[in-house]
């Protein structure tokens, strides 16, 4: 019907456009016989794939950059409505970092929950050629992402790996590594690696077993796009190293001593590295200045950090294996700066002779308290005990030991071992010389124990703090139901107990609420269905918890 | 291009007529224009390949005067509220059984598919001896807003929007009859001599303002498997834009075709030649 200069029917042509084997936009224009540099003016983009078209030189007006997909390999010019706009020249061309995701099951998370970062250009299990191309010419972040036990090394023999690329390495775990660990298969091994490892307990319980991008893996592409020559230059140095970052909250500000509990974990807190982030005054971060003192061997380097990014605890370590020699002292001396940043006193450091773990005798005002230290001790198998062997565990009496092997379950397998009180450096926080350190360290633990998704172990940790309240003589009576709850020898099964409504009271104690629920079939359902059946509140102060 | 043909592509689109009022002693009269705006359905011969929607986002009505023609605009006389075009739409009639109610009035939002926005519809009831309801629904909408202003070259244009952002010029903008853009005066010394002054009106607008839409093949099979490719919207783009390329340069009024605010004419009638 609408007849073009040569005569050709306008849906003929549509159909020549539609049924095309391209999907380039200056071929689609070329088939259908018109002027690529214009055809595009007043046509909405939105929802067309970009990746490795060259379109300079047309002019795209209604082109929106966030609406379609781009990588390294697109071509654009900047369109001079855009300059007018924008004089900050916020709409570069470049992408500020190149990721290529070779594993399916990563690539899969990021087509299911979109691209972890909006100004990196990504590339799935396919485009191992096109990565290896945009590397030529791109100046910033090049970075390969792989999974520790899924990894197989670079499998495009006509490609090699490129020589300027890291390779992230994400990890599922957070565990002790074998100074021997490769840490990548094949030619990656000539590659800088570095390992992100999970954060287990950062999770929320609410969120565990969702399969999301990693976030460990999403902030550390973050970092490494926004001062790429330094960690670079580091990693490539080093050859092995670790990233980790940590957020703090705004009520606890201890974003470093949760760093540096994982870094005892791996391994490297005595490690040499950068750490990064904002420059103080800008950040969040209050006194003391953990950073200074608990990483010494890191050096600071100010990274510009797009406004949007939580966490502001961030470092890269080395995992040198003279230097995980160290760690056992190290840490005790961390402990150490910890505890007299908060203005307790050093009374006696001594050994144990058969352990040779280290013990601490600190002291601030009248009171001196104890404490082993053990960097990694053995682990421990995690149980199920009933509420009477919960009843007995006095956890004011036990001796402490300050590990990094202080999860739920193993703080109650030595609890009711009549062991040991296991606390992390994360609960020596808030204990400023004062009265009833011993019970202000058991809330911190309650504090970190209140997040864990483990249900079980978070029911038997609290089981062990409501069979204390009833041991006092403070406070109010229990409720009624408890005691009788309390007796039945499957309350550990058939119950589960949260901690909600948690608040520090300007006095320093903690006080919160627990609510019991417990599971039950509705009907012929076969599903479980879960309600609340007691709520009541505990308070925890100087001399231990009771009932509200 | 044949001239026929995009007039045939348009004329669902957007129609236009225009008339003169009666003339005055002083040789003055109303100018009538009646636009209507639509959804053009393409590519109902059997032998054409696909099928698509065309609409508009926005139109300029111009009215010119030749500098040349013995006439001239009579500026007090020109509409120049700036307004909300409403527009009735499906007025309909139901007769019920049984008691509603005496005189009961409903004034509710309803929620209308499309682009349409928000439409008030009042109902209101009235109970006959026998017990018999007549609801009259007339859906009322805020369809268009109405700027007038000046073009470069000083002729006036009423600038025709949809009332909500994106939402598709349907309706007329105005009524013809009651409500003319202006007066002319005619300023021919001796009306009786010489040719009556003529009037164009144009209709026009820019590149973006065409909204191409529903584009599909109409061999269903491979239609369906074009579906599947992951790039499928980078040739329904590439064709969106032949289509809007093919009308825009058969319609180019002013500037280069490389120009992005360039205008195109859709359509014009000239006033007082064949009266």
């Amino acid at each position: 019907m609408i007849k073009s200069p040569d005569d050709e029917d306008l849906m003929d042509v549509v159909e020549r456009v539609l049924t095309a084997d391209t999907a380039d936009l200056r071929e689609l224009a070329l088939i259908a016989k018109a002027d690529p540099r214009t055809l595009y003016i007043g046509t909405s983009l939105d929802g067309v794939d970009l990746r490795g078209q060259d379109l300079r030189g047309m002019l795209l007006t209604n082109l929106d950059r966030a609406k379609v997909r781009t990588d390294a390999a697109t071509r654009l010019d900047l369109p001079e409505w855009d300059l007018d706009d924008d004089p900050e020249g916020d709409a570069q061309p470049l992408p500020d970092a190149l990721v290529f995701i070779p594993i399916q099951r990563l690539w899969g998370l990021v087509e299911r929950s979109g691209l972890p970062t909006s100004d990196a250009a990504y590339f799935g299990p396919g485009d191992a050629a096109q990565f290896v191309a945009a590397c030529r010419t791109f100046p910033g972040a090049k970075l390969v992402l792989i999974e520790r036990d899924r990894d197989r090394g670079w499998p495009w023999e006509d490609a090699p790996l490129p020589k300027d690329v890291v390779v992230l390495v994400y990890d599922r775990k957070l565990t002790h590594l074998s100074p021997r660990e490769k840490l990548g298969a094949g030619s990656f091994r000539d590659a800088p690696r570095v390992l992100i490892p999970t954060l287990r307990e950062e999770r929320p319980a609410a969120l565990a077993g969702v399969a999301r991008f990693p976030t460990a893996l999403r902030d550390a592409i973050i970092y490494f796009s926004a001062d790429w020559d330094t960690l670079y230059h580091f990693a490539r140095k080093m050859r092995r190293t670790a990233f980790l970052r940590a957020a703090g909250t705004p009520t606890s500000p201890d974003a470093w001593i949760q760093m540096y509990s994982w870094a005892v974990t791996l391994g490297v807190q005595a490690a040499e590295g950068w750490r990064m982030g904002l420059p103080r005054g800008r950040s969040r971060l209050r006194e003391p200045e953990y950073e200074e003192f608990l990483f010494e061997r890191l050096r600071w380097q100010e990274v510009d950090l797009p406004p949007k990014t939580k966490f502001f605890a961030a470092a890269l370590f080395a995992m040198d294996e003279r230097e995980l020699m160290r760690e056992e002292l190290s840490y005790a001396q961390g402990v150490l700066n910890i505890l007299s940043a908060q203005h307790w006193a050093v009374k006696r450091i001594s050994r144990n002779s058969p352990t040779r773990v280290p013990r601490l005798q600190v002291q601030a005002g009248k009171e001196v308290i104890e404490l082993s230290v053990a960097a990694n001790p053995k682990s421990v198998n995690k149980g199920v005990f009933t509420p009477k062997e919960l009843s007995q565990v006095n956890l004011q009496d036990l001796p402490i030991v300050v590990t990094e092997m202080a999860d739920t379950a193993t703080v109650v397998a030595r609890a009711v071992q009549n062991e040991e009180l296991r606390a992390s450096v994360r609960d020596l926080v808030n204990l400023e010389a004062r009265d009833g350190f011993v019970w202000r360290l058991i809330a911190n633990i309650s504090k970190r124990m209140a997040k864990t998704g483990d249900f079980v172990q978070r029911t038997q940790f609290l089981t062990i703090l409501a069979f204390h309240a009833l041991r006092s003589e403070r406070g109010s009576a229990p409720p009624l139901p408890l005691p009788a709850m309390l007796n039945d020898p499957d309350f550990i099964q058939s119950k589960k107990l949260r901690l909600v409504n948690m608040e520090v009271l300007r006095s320093g104690h903690l006080s919160f609420q627990i609510v019991v629920s417990e599971t039950y079939r509705h009907g012929n359902n076969t599903s479980h269905l879960e309600r609340d059946i007691l709520h009541f509140g505990m308070l925890i102060d100087e001399t231990g918890p009771m009932f509200l | 291009m044949q001239e026929h043909n995009r007039r045939r592509a348009l004329a669902d689109a957007i129609s236009l007529d225009a008339w003169k009022g009666e003339v005055s002693a002083k040789g003055k009269f109303d100018l009538h224009v009646d636009v209507a705006f639509g959804l053009a359905r393409l590519g109902g011969e059997v032998e054409e390949k696909a099928r698509f929607t065309l609409s508009l986002k926005r139109a300029e009505v111009v009215v010119i005067i030749p500098p040349t023609e013995p006439a001239k605009v009579d500026k007090a006389s020109v509409a120049r509220d700036e307004c909300v075009a409403t527009v009735v739409k499906d007025v309909e009639t139901r007769q019920s059984e049984g008691s509603i109610g005496v005189g009961v009035e409903i004034d509710a939002g309803v929620g209308e598919k499309g682009p349409k926005g928000k439409a008030k519809a009042s109902a209101r009831a009235k109970t006959s001896k026998s017990k018999k309801a007549v609801t009259t629904i007339a859906r009322q909408s805020a369809a268009m807003v109405i700027v007038q202003s000046q073009t470069a070259d000083g002729d006036y244009r009423w600038t025709i929007n949809g009332a909500v952002k994106g939402m598709l010029l349907e309706g007329k903008p105005w009524s013809a009859d009651r409500a003319p853009r202006m007066k002319v005066v005619d300023t021919r010394p001796d009306r009786t001599k010489g040719i009556e002054p003529s009037v164009r009106v144009e209709v026009r607008c820019l590149r973006d303002d065409l909204e191409i839409s529903n584009i599909v093949l109409k061999d269903e099979k491979k239609w369906a498997s074009l579906l599947q490719s992951p790039t499928h919207r980078n040739r329904v783009a590439a064709a969106e834009a032949v289509i809007r390329d093919r009308l825009f340069k058969a319609g180019l009024a002013h500037g280069a075709l490389d120009e992005p605010f360039a205008q195109m004419r859709l359509v014009e009638v000239v006033v007082g030649e064949d009266e």
